[in-house]
């Protein structure tokens, strides 16, 4: 039983990383759309002796290497205050940390076009400030303002795990705060936080929203976009875009394959093992400018964004003035019934979704952590390869792997690439939640007559629930919010809600699709706190 | 009863456990015991079906349930056991009375009869207050006793205990020691118990198996065990013990004298197999050497120095210098003698025990 189970989710996990990337690896070499028997062919690599694919592979580089130091620089300085330090109101930092984090860099990128746009941004016409989110430095700072949840989650955590003792040692020997942080704090979280970096960096290489809304205007590609270009615009390109799909993902895979070898040398033992109350450090007269600097970051990523949003969504054009207050731009929503269908589409797809997902995972994390089935490490590293995959990438192989399939042209292609996309995030959440789970506790039930299936639906499956919900709620979020994936993959008939918002954006409906982002967030929100309160599931596990 | 032939595990290039082979008899508590990675648990896994073993047969009764060379495995739900886990195990998200009936339901049993049986299991170990109450209410101690409820209640054809005292304060320790012992008596249940507490292993064992490094030393009762160790690994593990390393000086009718590198010269009663010049070595427990003023006279008495007297109460634990080894004992409180007095040792040789290895 155990082995039939294991064998089969392996060959489900397999079919489902492999067979995309393989069509991939196979139209790279044939020419033809996709649906097409193509000759075998070498030209698609033409395009690599062209300077400008290296300049745009370079600029995609730049570009993510930047996101991943702005969100560094903020993400880590916060998760130090808020972990580290006597800094008051650190609930309301956290939040304001992690809101970000349950929202998407491309409603961000939208309501930062108001605020900073060259020509009516408010930023210019209030502040007289000189921005333009229209560029590559804009690209950089807003998905960086948006990917700092990542960094200071990852830093939290791993100064939480330091051993106080550790950094007391150091003071009791003379060294200053500076001293102690670089010599002491920051080698013994180096680890985690490289590993970090390299996620945010794999992240942010493969990010399309932001990158479109913000690059298309100024007409800077990157490779994400360029894959879209590509593929959907006239004439579409296949061979180059499956070139530049390979390319980014050998870029992200590698960078993944580093970030394992990272984490696997610097597994520092940090916790202590003790229950012990970490000393704060006090911050004295340094307070307000802390409390200042958490306050700016909360202002240019959640209030004022969203602030900019709700004005916009109630004017019936943009404009930098107050007035002319109108619901349409809401009622929209509920009167067009292709925009409604949509929305509902998108919830329809996320239920189901993170609710196959979590199963999927829940049986994935359980056999890697808990079963002795042979192939159980191997049936670990092909579930969370899908990290180094892009979504946009990962929506391309599957218009080359499923065009023939009768599922083609369903909302199934989505959910299968969703499922594949994010079940690493499944294991790893999931994964967190059952090495918890004492052993005795399973073999306990063994020994007293239960069966495998038994113990997972007696034992294992209640003592995980609260893992389960937290992890169905986080895939729920990603799987709404989701958009690289899905603008490669959603017909007129499947159109997805974040889809829906890029298209009618990119075609003016500015107002209306404010208010789209708007209620986009708002759901996110609200079953956030539906299952935070309604339910009292602690949501800690899915991102920590 | 339960019969363990040439089982052995390896974990990749670890070797576990080497053909160990073991039985206890009906009604009968076998206790493994030994240092931490000697085995045992490993052992007692491979009986409870947890773990699987590289080679070997295991038979409850007459019924195979390992025998890896024919391919032969039963699932652990299918060996009609029960088991008392380290940490308890008690499932948190089930009351009191849900763990109980669990090992019931799981064989297919409903209504009345599992009620029945879980209030006779929960009144054996005074828990029926505390049915409807959830892990998380109840104590470490009523946690212990949940678990040896659950694995009693579906009348198993054997028992198996890992560690299940560890960890409990001491005090409660020796009460549930007396417990289980008790129950055991009472229901004349078969029972394999893993600990590596000697004082509990001696405390509750019929038989005694000790192993060390994946191997087994000796098996006996508590009795045998502690008066006629196999081995110094035995004597030295199983209680204090003193060893004096030497060579057999003469053999005659009465024993053997055995003479230690610096001269000390003891004779021991029981000397079969050694023959003059054997290295070997003489065991001598704390208790069985008397200590008394003046000079020595006769065998088996020696001069010594007193180093560090510590009173403990019922008794002083003297640590002496004899022929330039350091030795221990256990005298009366009555007799007093402070550190730096010469003093007389002696000892019985039907007490001092010859060990070859």
């Amino acid at each position: 039983m155990e082995l039939a189970v294991t064998g089969g989710v392996t060959l489900l996990v397999l079919w489902l990383v492999f067979y995309p990337v393989a069509w991939l690896g196979w139209a790279a070499f044939h020419r033809g759309a996709p649906g097409d028997t193509g000759s075998w062919t070498l030209e698609n690599f033409a395009l690599l002796a062209d300077t400008s694919y290296w300049r745009l592979v370079g600029r995609s580089l730049l570009a993510g290497t930047g996101i991943t130091l702005v969100a560094t620089l903020i993400g880590v300085p916060l998760a130090w205050l808020t972990v580290k330090t006597d800094m008051p109101c650190k609930r309301l930092v956290e939040l304001s940390a992690i809101l970000p984090f349950f929202t998407s860099t491309f409603i961000g990128g939208l309501a930062w076009i108001f605020l900073g746009n060259p020509t009516n941004g408010l930023l210019k016409l209030w502040f007289g400030l000189p921005v333009n989110v229209y560029s590559m430095s804009g690209i950089i700072w807003v998905t960086g303002i948006y990917m700092a949840p990542y960094m200071f989650l990852f830093t939290a955590a791993a100064l939480r795990n330091v051993d106080t003792t550790y950094e007391e040692a150091s003071f009791m020997c003379g060294g200053s705060l500076w001293r102690t942080l670089t010599r002491v704090t920051l080698p013994l979280i180096l680890p985690a936080l490289l590993s970090g970096m390299s996620l945010v960096l794999v992240i942010s290489m493969g990010i399309f929203g932001v990158a479109a809304i913000l690059g298309f205007p100024a007409k800077i590609i990157l490779l994400a976009t360029e894959i879209y270009a590509k593929t959907v615009l006239t004439p579409p390109n296949f061979g180059a875009a499956t070139v530049c799909g390979l390319t980014l993902m050998a870029i992200t895979a590698g960078l993944i394959v580093l970030q394992r070898r990272i984490l696997r040398k610097g597994s520092y033992a940090l916790v202590g093992g003790r229950g012990f109350r970490a000393k704060l450090y006090p911050l004295g007269r340094w307070t307000p400018l802390a409390l200042a600097a958490c306050g700016l970051y909360a202002l240019l990523a959640v209030i004022l964004p969203g602030l900019v949003l709700i004005k916009t969504s109630l004017q019936p054009y943009p404009t930098p003035k107050f007035g002319l207050w109108t619901l349409d731009n809401w009622t929209a929503f509920f009167e067009k019934a292709d925009l409604l269908q949509t929305l509902l589409r998108s919830l329809y797809l996320s239920t189901f979704g993170a609710t196959f997902c979590v199963v999927l995972t829940a049986v994935i994390a359980y056999i890697i952590h808990r079963s002795n089935a042979p192939g159980r490490r191997f049936l670990e590293q092909v579930s969370v390869m899908p990290i180094g995959i892009p979504g946009i990438v990962m929506g391309l192989a599957m218009i080359w792997a499923y065009i023939t399939w009768p599922v083609w042209g369903s909302i199934w292609v989505l959910i299968i690439a969703y499922l594949t996309l994010f079940m690493p995030y499944g294991v790893r959440a999931l994964g967190a939640t059952i090495v918890q789970i004492h052993p005795e506790l399973e073999e306990s039930s063994r020994v007293h007559r239960a069966s495998w299936l038994r113990t997972f639906v007696r034992v294992v499956l209640p003592l995980l629930r609260p893992g389960i919900y937290s992890t169905w709620i986080l895939l729920f979020i990603i799987f709404i919010r989701e958009i690289s994936a899905a603008v490669l993959l959603t017909s007129i008939n499947t159109r997805l809600f974040p889809v829906l918002i890029f298209e009618q954006w990119t075609e003016g409906y500015l107002n209306v699709m404010s208010a789209g982002a708007l209620l986009l967030s708002l759901i996110m929100l609200a079953v956030i706190a539906l299952f935070k309160w309604g339910f009292r599931v602690d949501l800690s596990p899915a991102y920590r | 009863m339960i019969t363990v032939e040439n089982l052995s595990k390896t974990f990749g290039e670890v070797s576990a456990l080497n053909a160990v082979s073991l039985d206890a008899r009906q009604g009968e508590m076998l206790v493994l015991v030994g240092p931490s990675g000697c085995g045992k648990t490993t052992c007692l896994r491979c009986i409870a079906g947890l773990e699987r073993p590289t080679s070997g047969r295991i038979r409850i009764g007459e019924r195979m349930i390992t025998a890896i060379e024919d391919g032969v495995f039963v699932p652990p739900e299918k060996r009609e056991i029960g088991m008392v886990f380290q940490s308890y195990a008690v499932w948190p998200h089930m009351t009191v009375f849900e763990n109980v009936a669990y090992p019931l339901r799981a064989m297919g049993l409903r209504g009345d009869e599992v009620h029945k049986r879980v209030l006779e299991a929960l009144k054996l170990v005074q828990l029926e207050p505390l049915a409807e109450r959830y892990s998380s209410q109840i104590s470490g101690g009523q946690q212990q006793r949940v678990a040896l409820a659950r694995s009693l209640v579906g009348a198993p054809k054997l028992l198996l205990f890992d560690e299940p005292l560890s960890n409990l304060d001491a005090n409660l320790r020796l009460q549930m020691r007396i417990e289980i012992k008790e129950l055991q008596r009472r229901l004349g249940f078969t029972a394999v118990y893993v600990t590596h507490d000697q004082a509990e292993a001696m405390a509750i064992a019929d038989r005694i198996a000790i192993m060390e490094k994946g191997s087994l030393r000796q098996v006996g009762s508590p009795r045998d065990i502690y008066e006629h160790p196999a081995n110094t690994f035995v004597a030295g593990f199983m209680g204090t013990t003193n060893l004096l390393q030497g060579k057999v000086a003469a053999k005659d009718g009465a024993g053997a004298l055995v003479r230690t590198a610096s001269g000390v010269e003891v004779r021991v009663a029981l000397a079969d197999g050694v023959g003059p010049g054997d290295a070997v070595w003489v065991s001598i427990r704390p208790e069985a050497m008397q200590i008394r003023a003046g000079q020595p006279a006769g065998a088996n008495a020696w001069p010594a120095t007193i180093r560090i007297a510590t009173y403990v109460g019922e008794s002083i634990i003297y640590r002496a210098e004899l022929g330039g080894l350091n030795v221990e004992l256990h005298a009366p409180p009555s007799e007093n003698y402070p550190a730096g007095a010469g003093v007389t040792l002696a000892a019985d040789p039907r007490r001092c025990i010859l060990l070859r290895e």
